[in-house]
């Protein structure tokens, strides 16, 4: 058994530890927040407007066109030659152009070699070059 | 040491933890360790106080949930690591 004299020491050498360890690391906590907050910037924090915070070019609206090598291809024109292209050719283009997987994680997806879907894929996109080449003219000429 | 007495322990002993609280936290007793996070939490909340922007745009100093937390677990971790030394040892 402990004496109570000893105790009180005990205690107090207790108390003395706990707060000292509290405080370094409270210390220590703030700086690397403090840290943390010169290379991240949050949104909130941001003196600017929210309508400047991002650009809106509409190449996704239904409706947009793209000037490329002098002709006018629209998004409508694009779709229909997508369509057109056999489905194993249209799924890698959706794959890869749309939900921006690579070679790789296709190829395991859809249990082909890796070889095969860049095949594939260059082969659906020469298609569509022909293919949108042939139909721009009758759209329009600029 | 004979004829000293500790008049002021019953005050100091108000503000301090437990000597038997000490003994089963430092043995890992999940209770004991459960007071003395107790104990300390008013200055564990006072540590982690940081001038936060409210909704207005004024600066408060408003205690940070991520600072507590750390507070806590390296009390728990210095709390084990903790020595009892009386002099008789």
């Amino acid at each position: 058994m402990v004496p109570e004299s000893c105790q009180l020491e005990v205690c107090l050498a207790f108390d003395t530890y706990c707060k000292r360890t509290l405080r370094n690391e409270a210390i220590n906590a703030h700086k690397s927040i403090n840290r943390r907050k010169q290379i991240i910037l949050n949104f909130s924090d941001l003196p600017v407007e929210e309508e400047y915070l991002f650009v809106n070019d509409g190449t996704l609206e239904p409706e947009a066109d793209h000037l490329i090598s002098g002709k006018l291809i629209s998004n409508q024109l694009l779709t229909a030659s997508i369509n057109k292209l056999p489905d194993q050719l249209r799924r890698i283009i959706h794959l890869y152009y749309f939900d921006e997987f690579n070679d790789r994680t296709i190829s395991e997806m859809i249990q082909v070699p890796r070889s095969t879907v860049q095949y594939w894929r260059v082969s659906a996109l020469s298609k569509l070059r022909h293919d949108i080449e042939k139909n721009a003219d009758d759209w329009a000429d600029i | 040491m004979t004829g000293q007495t500790f008049e002021p322990q019953t005050q100091h002993m108000r503000k301090l933890v437990p000597f038997r609280v000490i003994v089963c936290a430092v043995a890992k007793d999940p209770e004991a360790m459960d007071k003395v996070i107790a104990h300390y939490n008013p200055y564990i909340i006072h540590l982690s106080n940081r001038p936060t922007r409210d909704e207005d745009g004024y600066f408060v100093r408003l205690p940070n949930a991520e600072i507590e937390a750390r507070l806590i677990s390296r009390l728990i971790h210095a709390v084990v690591q903790f020595k009892i030394k009386t002099r008789s040892s």
